[in-house]
């Protein structure tokens, strides 16, 4: 399994470098914090921010190439929010596979071990 | 050129039969498959609990991966699976998980191991993706610093 980076059998994923690239422009950061209140549409985005709304689609395109956020239709426009599993191959860089999984791990074993002591209570 | 194995542990509240399991068998429970997939999005995971078993994810779209394959089955004591970091690039890598009793249950050890196969450059940041990669993060930054950032 790889961690982050290429896959050989899809489309390259995008490694941590792509990410923080991308996120290195404060546009893309306010987008960003934007969506994590809320999905929606490009208007309302452009609303708040000192850019266009050509350049906020331009940025939500470059946002979505790297899997940070998806979109969907909806009536006549598009929504946008965030997809919590595109920071992942940063996250991981950051933090170590094993240690994201141990840490999982470790919950799912106190969860384990209270289901056992209030079975015997 | 040796590089240096990743080793983690953790200890928890189980005796180490239930701690075994809950690694091997019981993996769909705590892997944390929704954000680390080697092929997209994954259903649930298989681990075959006997030598020679294959650990496997198994894709939304019904493909199957497999990633790892038992090659050492010591239950409740000891798992080693050979772990195919990146096929295209280099020899299978080893995990190797043991479990001692511990005061409050169970103590396990992990030695993820066998980068070396990958090539200094390749292998070390392979290794880094596993361990929580701060030579990685400084490696990316020294980048940065020198201009190789694409905008």
């Amino acid at each position: 399994m790889d961690t982050y980076g290429k896959s050989s059998l899809t489309k390259p994923r995008p490694g941590p470098g792509d990410l923080l690239a991308v996120l290195g422009d404060p546009t893309r950061r306010a987008i960003i914090e934007r969506l994590r209140e809320s999905p929606q549409p490009v208007v309302e985005l452009a609303r708040g921010l000192p850019v266009s709304r050509p350049a906020v689609s331009q940025h939500l395109k470059v946002l979505k190439e790297v899997g940070l956020v998806t979109d969907r239709a909806q009536a006549n426009r598009r929504i946008y929010s965030l997809d919590p599993a595109g920071l992942a191959p940063l996250m991981t860089y950051l933090d170590g596979f094993w240690r994201i999984a141990l840490a999982n791990y470790a919950r799912a074993a106190a969860m384990s071990a209270r289901r056992k002591r209030s079975a015997k209570n | 050129m040796v590089i240096e194995p990743v080793r983690q542990s953790v200890e928890v509240e189980l005796p180490p039969s239930e701690a075994f399991d809950l690694f091997t068998t019981r993996i769909s429970e705590w892997w944390p498959y929704k954000t680390h997939f080697s092929r997209g999005p994954v259903e649930s995971l298989v681990f075959e609990g006997r030598l020679g078993g294959k650990l496997s994810e198994v894709c939304s779209d019904g493909a199957v991966v497999t990633y790892g394959e038992v090659v050492a089955w010591e239950p409740p004591h000891r798992v080693v699976i050979k772990w195919f970091v990146r096929p295209d690039l280099g020899p299978p890598t080893e995990v190797e998980v043991r479990f001692t009793p511990s005061v409050v249950g169970c103590r396990l050890d992990l030695e993820h191991r066998g980068f070396e196969g990958y090539g200094d450059e390749v292998g070390r940041r392979q290794r880094d993706s596993y361990s929580g990669g701060w030579s990685g993060v400084l490696r990316l930054f020294a980048e940065y610093a020198s201009g190789a950032a694409r905008p």
